[in-house]
């Protein structure tokens, strides 16, 4: 399933998937797959995307519930 | 030039873990065909490198307990103490081999086995690195700090290949020939370009691999 918070978040942000990932110490590719919903991120990860775009876990990692 | 990225960590770490068996299981068949052939007394390298091979993955799985890793993260760490045991095997055999064939050339023949030993895994373990993106730079940044950081790994090497290589020819007739001198820097450097270039297209196309699976998985769906 995509992660399209984080993708708007990061664009929010006005940061680019490279520089997203310079900043965590990753590859470009890595954030690529994590929004496309390709690869799990480990909860530090998670937890250094959260801090690097200014949101909580819940905002960009919970699932939607579906009504 | 390294960033640390968990997801090529944990693909490498399972590559490496599946290559550990095979490195292990050839070990065995050149140990095996070394003794058939009269060669047990040049197993000695062949024997070490299996008890740091199995020995380190046994330690660190003892000390990790993952000897029953029965869900994704139990598996996750024990491909990572079978990654360190197969570096752990991979270097003891290239570092061995290299001495043994510099202290004892008589028996080189026998000592140049562990070639196949070692070269296969490592070759399957480039092709594999380099087709699933694994092996990149990273992106701009960091292209452009570890190119720096490569060269100066290169001219290191490349020195120290050029010494290896060239290093005896110094010495003529018990004094000193400069054409030695001229050899060294010749093989250093044309190790070191070789090296370099071969280096930085496996990144290229790592790259690229990496890229096109990114972007497949952003179009899925």
């Amino acid at each position: 399933m995509k992660n399209k918070k984080m993708k708007i978040a990061r664009i929010e942000k006005d940061l680019s998937q490279e520089q997203l990932a310079e900043q965590l110490g990753v590859t470009r590719q890595t954030i690529g797959l994590i929004e496309s919903g390709s690869y799990n991120p480990t909860l530090k990860l998670c937890v250094a995307i959260c801090k690097a775009l200014d949101k909580t876990l819940d905002e960009l990692f919970w699932p939607e519930t579906e009504g | 030039m390294k960033q640390i990225d968990e997801r090529i960590e944990k693909s490498s770490n399972a590559l490496a873990a599946k290559l550990l068996w095979v490195m292990i299981a050839l070990q065995v068949i050149v140990l095996i065909v070394k003794v058939c052939l009269g060669g047990g007394a040049y197993c000695l390298l062949d024997v070490l490198a299996l008890v740091v091979g199995l020995g380190a993955a046994a330690v660190l799985m003892t000390v990790r307990g993952v000897w029953h890793a029965g869900d994704e993260i139990l598996r996750e760490i024990r491909n990572a103490c079978l990654n360190k045991a197969f570096m752990a095997m991979l270097m003891t055999l290239l570092i061995g081999e290299f001495l043994l064939i510099l202290l004892d050339e008589a028996h080189a023949g026998w000592y140049a086995a562990s070639l196949i030993v070692w070269s296969i895994p490592a070759l399957i373990y480039t092709v594999a690195a380099v087709k699933n993106g694994l092996f990149q730079w990273g992106g701009k940044k960091a292209e452009t700090k570890g190119k720096v950081q490569l060269a100066k790994s290169t001219a290191l090497g490349a020195l120290f290949f050029g010494i290896v290589m060239g290093g005896p020819s110094c010495i003529r007739d018990g004094a000193f020939d400069p054409m030695g001198i001229v050899k060294i820097i010749g093989m250093g450097a044309m190790w070191g370009v070789l090296f370099y270039l071969m280096f930085t297209a496996l990144l290229k196309v790592g790259e690229k691999q990496a890229d096109k699976a990114a972007a497949e998985a952003e179009h899925e769906e």
